[in-house]
């Protein structure tokens, strides 16, 4: 599995097509909604994450969006580790429920997978340093 | 009956750079392969170390006086306030204690560690005045070289194990041992397990008052048994305790450490925090010693205690040894399966080792016998109730 946070602009024109749907039928795609508005002047915005097989499918996906005429903004491509403030203690890894953030079982350093990250943000509470965030735009 | 080693005897081969000295997960396979008999004859010194969120440390400063001098009465540090209940120019900073404007994420802890580092730290302090302290206040820019004194002094550090925490409620809490999901969701522990310095002393042979241990990466020394020491926690058979025990307060020239051995934490909701990188040497003494360090992960258990009960008395469920909880999953009483992370680091704490091993070889660090042991007998009271309540 792999994942985007992305930001979707809606013209008024796209606005009344089934997007999620086709997201899900036809490119296998799980989208999880995070927020979904319609400005006054019937513009669209949602911010969703986008979680797919591999990353050809996610890519699908996205340009079947543009296609529609909808813009899209990556918002968040990967979790960010600090080398500098991370001292390995490895408190990340109990709350990471994708294998992301493991540690290493002969060195005891801390691994990070980003490719398995689902961007749930449960290990920037995690870490006492701030060592980690997450990597937008 | 093995010969009986002295500290001098010890201190000398040291000093010829003859000592054998080994980590405590090395000794665990010399044990293994040699025997506690012939490790007791081979092996002089073994060094332990932690590294981890020990919330009750601080430090002492002396910042030196204004003119016209100045009685500080009220001190800040970067607008973190210090205790100066005391004369004239002294200080103490609370690692915890947070900063009056940022909350949790500037603290104590990360005061010290801006000085480490040799960053600025801005100083406010305020009095009444008196004849011989006329300044009502004073404000001014310090590094840690600017200061007189600087050291820390931290009443509990290195802990003699810890329980596990887990949470049953279905919600989130966030706990000093870091945020603790719903329905059992992760479990957090925190002890070095097999490196940890009163692990491998469990009875305080040789860790007493006087002891020179590696604080922060300088020079430090225990200064008395740590605060909420509590030596009869139950035990098991080879004498090592079933929980949080023994603590040791230690002493040590801030000047003199090193910012990669002390680290500044914030944890959400809880809280600031100070991660301490403590070593300490045990001198291989007599076969009991060689037996005592060759613990390992596989014989120290503690309990899994369920955070979410607010009481001080908590529910366990279960006991479990270092080596499951460094596996990556325990199994609670009634078979359920939780992750484990631990809290504090054991790569630092094995960095700790190994950089007191070398200090010890090239003869840089002698070991010193303690002036007087801590206690093995110390009974640890709740908070005195009222007789009304």
């Amino acid at each position: 599995m792999i994942a985007r946070r992305i930001e979707l602009i809606f013209k008024p024109q796209a606005v009344s097509k089934p997007i999620t749907y086709y997201l899900v039928k036809k490119f296998e795609l799980i989208p999880n909604i995070l927020q979904a508005r319609i400005f006054p002047e019937e513009e669209g915005q949602l911010i969703m994450d986008l979680k797919g097989e591999t990353e050809q499918e996610l890519q699908a996906g996205i340009k079947y969006l543009a296609e529609e005429g909808v813009e899209v903004r990556v918002l968040a491509r990967s979790i960010i580790h600090n080398r500098e403030k991370c001292t390995d203690c490895g408190a990340c890894t109990g709350v990471c429920k994708t294998g992301a953030l493991t540690l290493n079982r002969e060195n005891w350093e801390l691994v990070l997978a980003d490719h398995k990250c689902l961007f749930c943000e449960m290990c920037l509470d995690a870490c006492p340093f701030q060592a980690l965030s997450l990597e937008t735009g | 009956m093995s010969r009986v080693k002295s500290y001098q005897e010890i201190n000398q081969r040291i000093k010829k750079g003859k000592a054998v000295v080994l980590t405590a997960e090395e000794m665990i396979d010399f044990v293994a392969e040699n025997g506690v008999s012939t490790a007791s004859e081979e092996v002089d010194v073994v060094t332990t170390a932690t590294f981890g969120a020990m919330c009750s440390s601080g430090a002492f400063f002396n910042f030196g006086h204004a003119d016209p001098p100045i009685r500080m009465e009220k001190v800040w540090l970067n607008d973190v306030p210090a205790y100066a209940g005391m004369a004239a120019v002294d200080a103490y900073l609370g690692a915890t204690e947070e900063s009056v404007d940022r909350g949790e994420e500037y603290g104590g802890a990360h005061v010290i560690e801006d000085l480490l580092q040799g960053k600025t730290v801005h100083l406010r302090a305020i009095a009444k005045g008196t004849d011989c302290y006329p300044r009502q206040e004073v404000e001014t820019d310090l590094t840690l070289a600017d200061l007189n004194q600087a050291y820390l002094f931290n009443p509990r550090n290195c802990y003699q194990n810890y329980s596990v925490a887990v949470n049953s409620s279905e919600q989130t809490i966030y706990t000093y041992m870091g945020p603790l999901a719903a329905n059992f969701g992760n479990a957090s522990y925190s002890s070095a397990g097999q490196l940890s310095p009163l692990l491998n002393d469990p009875y305080y042979r040789t860790i007493g008052i006087g002891t020179r241990v590696f604080l922060g990466g300088a020079n430090g020394y225990i200064a008395w048994e740590g605060t909420q020491h509590n030596p009869l926690v139950e035990r098991n058979e080879a004498g090592i305790p079933l929980g949080g025990a023994g603590t040791l307060a230690v002493i040590g020239d801030l000047k003199e450490m090193d910012p990669e051995y002390i680290s500044a934490a914030s944890i959400k909701n809880y809280g600031v925090t100070i991660y301490i990188g403590i070593g300490i040497p045990i001198p291989i003494l007599d076969q009991e010693m060689a037996r005592y360090t060759a613990v390992s992960d596989r014989d120290i258990y503690t309990d899994v205690v369920d955070y979410s009960v607010a009481a001080l008395k908590k529910p366990t469920y279960g006991r479990v040894n270092y080596q499951q909880l460094r596996s990556g999953k325990i199994v609670l009483t009634g078979g359920r399966e939780v992750t484990t992370a631990p809290l504090s680091s054991y790569k630092r704490a094995r960095q700790i080792a190994a950089e007191l091993k070398e200090r010890i070889s090239q003869g840089h660090f002698l070991l010193e016998k303690p002036v007087q042991g801590i206690s093995n007998s110390r009974t640890f009271r709740p908070l005195k109730k009222r007789k009304e309540d």
